[in-house]
């Protein structure tokens, strides 16, 4: 006796989820995005530089990274501003880097949701007492030097969009439904996602096996 | 399905979306048409939602809002809000210039829906979910008549309109591509059932009236009207030989007012109201210098599109393949603005399922398991031509003689005739025998469901992880 055909619908299903599922386990979330320059630029005590047109190429941008000359002294504390385009008005993301860290990488968590344009801008405010070089990364030679004038002037700074922990995927989904349910209907909750990614694994696959079944039936009984 | 769609998809992140709420906004708020001069785009209310989701019109970003302080801080200013803030957008934006049909048809649940506006939004993307049902059903239809009472053809080409990621996509969204999109199919449905069955006044009444309709719904149904023309003078002159001139003309004249009066009534309409009855392409950057159209300009650019290749002169498409990149990956899986896109190899995989499809229509075509109705096939091929001819005129005006902007062209704009690919499906398994058909049919519809799992993981690393 034939198989019916809905087994080849089911053995698809299963192993495209299976496929699926490795990929959410293997995929993950964390990064460090590069954003590299040959230019070497030096803030003043109470100056800012900002660089434009950063576009973070995953979500959840939470750390700015810069490589920093503190010319042999603590580094002084850093303000981090992250706002849409080039309008200060509309800052999406703030953060620090604590003073005293040594010349070398050096990093801060930012807060806020570094999204929500086309590209944003990065802002880096010296609040200490000493210049600081921000400098181009290790091995990649310095071809420019400017010094940051005047108030917040805009420069092609290097520096790094990091992202951390590294989570996978998979495990991120409970949060990712979470995060789905806000700016949404207030009968829109949570367990929503869950019982509609039921329906799309379960009955969506049981619906078409029926229909699947009524047309071999059909079909058998005096189609083409 | 489209449930899932609907509500997964963060706010306003579907092309467009941003201005064909406000169109409807302004239309079921005020009840009057977008692009008034001196008043804002979008409503105060619409301003805080789209700023504070950060999804709005210009997010083109990874990621959407996470933080629950954010959702709070809209919820106590949207609470401010009074209903006048609800009315006072209505300005100029890129829809305003659309018909009005769609935006009725959302004006209903944004009325009996009531609430914040995110719940106007995602109620009304699922009243126009209802859409995808029709263009689903209608695509059923469509098969029946081109292959005949086979309920495993039918299957295959429903479930392929069905489950096309785009189709759902575009379909649980606020845009009248939804509707478009199941206007062309039922077109397509009617158009294949009068060559098949001949000309009736019923059939031609609605078959013109749902053409109408669809110009009604975007003007780029236009595009459809060389076709259901020409299957209306085939029907006239087949009807010679049962029918009397005077008849036969009656019929043609019904059917054509059919499509005369909806699409009429708003070139009257729009007229009077002092505004375009068709989206304009406009100065752009060249202003009053807009060069006029140039056939060998035409010619070149569309040679670069489609043999974008060294050698054979200036090539504006140096890095790309336009067929594959704009019409194949953009009609496959192009989501909210053009960044969000499937993995790579999930197109590859795709593009090898579309080669073997069509591969296995041409087959069936050679070895007759599909009818040859030359009459039929030249109705469906008219309407491609024609569809893709006037997308790459629009695209040469606006980007090489108005200069207004860059790429216009995208693959979603080949979906009103998404119910020819169901064909080719339904041509290709009906090469194949007995059991050896239900098989591939099975192992088809489980691939389509993978397919929408793996859409919606796309979307759930994109915004929310």
């Amino acid at each position: 006796m034939p198989r019916p055909a809905w087994i080849a619908l089911v053995a698809v299903v299963a192993a495209g989820l299976v496929l699926t599922l490795a990929w959410m386990a293997t995929d993950r979330r964390g990064f460090t995005q590069r954003l590299d320059t040959d230019t070497t630029v030096v803030i003043p005590a109470g100056r800012e530089v900002c660089r434009r047109s950063v576009k973070p190429e995953e979500a959840g941008v939470n750390g700015l990274r810069f490589q920093i000359d503190t010319a042999g002294r603590p580094g002084p504390p850093l303000a981090l501003v992250v706002f849409l385009r080039h309008s200060r008005r509309a800052i999406v993301a703030r953060g620090r880097i604590r003073g005293g860290y040594r010349t070398g990488l050096a990093e801060g968590p930012i807060r806020g949701s570094a999204t929500g344009a086309r590209a944003l801008s990065v802002c880096l405010h010296n609040l200490g007492r000493n210049a600081i070089t921000i400098a181009p990364p290790a091995g990649r030679p310095s071809r420019r030097q400017v010094v940051a004038t005047g108030g917040t002037g805009f420069r092609e700074i290097s520096l790094a969009l990091v992202r951390k922990p590294n989570p996978t995927l998979l495990s991120l989904m409970p949060t990712a439904l979470r995060r789905a349910e806000l700016f949404r209907p207030g009968w829109v909750h949570t367990w929503a996602y869950w019982v509609l990614a039921v329906a799309l694994l379960i009955a969506v696959p049981g619906l078409l096996a029926r229909a699947l079944a009524g047309a071999e039936r059909e079909d058998a009984g005096g189609g083409a | 399905m489209s449930v899932a769609w609907a509500l997964f998809v963060p706010p306003w992140q579907s092309p467009d979306e941003t201005q064909h709420f406000a169109y409807l906004q302004s239309l079921a708020e005020r009840f009057e048409l977008p692009g008034q001069a001196g008043r804002p785009r979008y409503s105060s209310e619409h301003r805080l939602a789209d700023r504070l989701s950060k999804t709005g019109h210009e997010a083109r970003l990874p990621g959407a809002e996470w933080s629950v302080r954010a959702f709070q801080e809209w919820k106590r200013e949207d609470a401010a809000f009074v209903p006048a803030d609800r009315r006072n957008g209505g300005g100029r934006n890129p829809a305003s210039a659309n018909p009005p049909l769609y935006y009725l048809w959302e004006s209903i649940p944004y009325q009996l829906a009531g609430g914040d506006i995110f719940n106007r939004l995602y109620v009304g993307r699922l009243w126009s979910a209802v859409w995808l049902l029709v263009g689903t059903l209608a695509t059923w239809l469509l098969a029946g008549e081109v292959f005949g009472r086979v309920r495993s053809l039918q299957l295959g080409a429903a479930a392929f309109v069905g489950f096309q990621p785009m189709v759902t996509f575009i379909s649980a969204s606020i845009n009248p591509d939804s509707q478009l999109i199941a206007l062309w199919t039922l077109a397509l449905w009617l158009g294949a059932r009068l060559i098949r069955r001949g000309l009736t006044l019923p059939g031609a009444v609605a078959f013109m009236g749902v053409v109408g309709l669809g110009v009604l719904t975007k003007a780029t149904s236009y595009a459809l009207l060389p076709a259901a023309l020409c299957v209306l003078a085939l029907g006239v002159w087949r009807l010679r030989r049962t029918a009397s001139l005077r008849s036969a003309t009656a019929l043609a004249v019904a059917a054509v007012l059919a499509f005369a009066v909806p699409a009429g009534a708003w070139v009257i309409t729009a007229r009077a109201l002092h505004r375009p009855a068709v989206n304009q392409v406009l100065g752009g950057k060249a202003g009053a210098h807009k060069p006029p159209f140039n056939p060998r300009g035409f010619a070149s650019y569309v040679r670069q599109f489609y043999l974008p290749l060294p050698g054979l002169g200036r090539n504006i498409y140096p890095t790309t393949v336009p067929l594959y990149s704009v019409w194949f990956k953009g009609a496959w899986g192009t989501f909210g603005w053009r960044q969000l896109q499937l993995p790579p190899g999930v197109f590859f995989v795709l593009l090898a399922g579309c080669l073997v499809t069509l591969a296995g229509a041409a087959l069936a075509f050679v070895r007759h398991t599909v009818r040859r109705d030359w009459a039929l096939w030249a109705f469906f091929a008219i309407a491609l031509v024609t569809l893709v001819a006037l997308l790459h005129v629009t695209e040469y005006r606006v980007v090489f003689l108005a200069r207004e902007r860059g790429p216009f062209t995208q693959g979603r704009y080949l979906l009103p005739l998404v119910s020819l690919g169901g064909l080719a499906v339904s041509a290709a398994l009906s090469v194949l025998s007995g059991r050896q058909r239900l098989y591939a049919l099975g192992g088809l519809l489980g691939g389509l469901v993978v397919l929408q799992v793996v859409c919606f993981v796309t979307l759930a690393r994109w915004f929310y992880a």
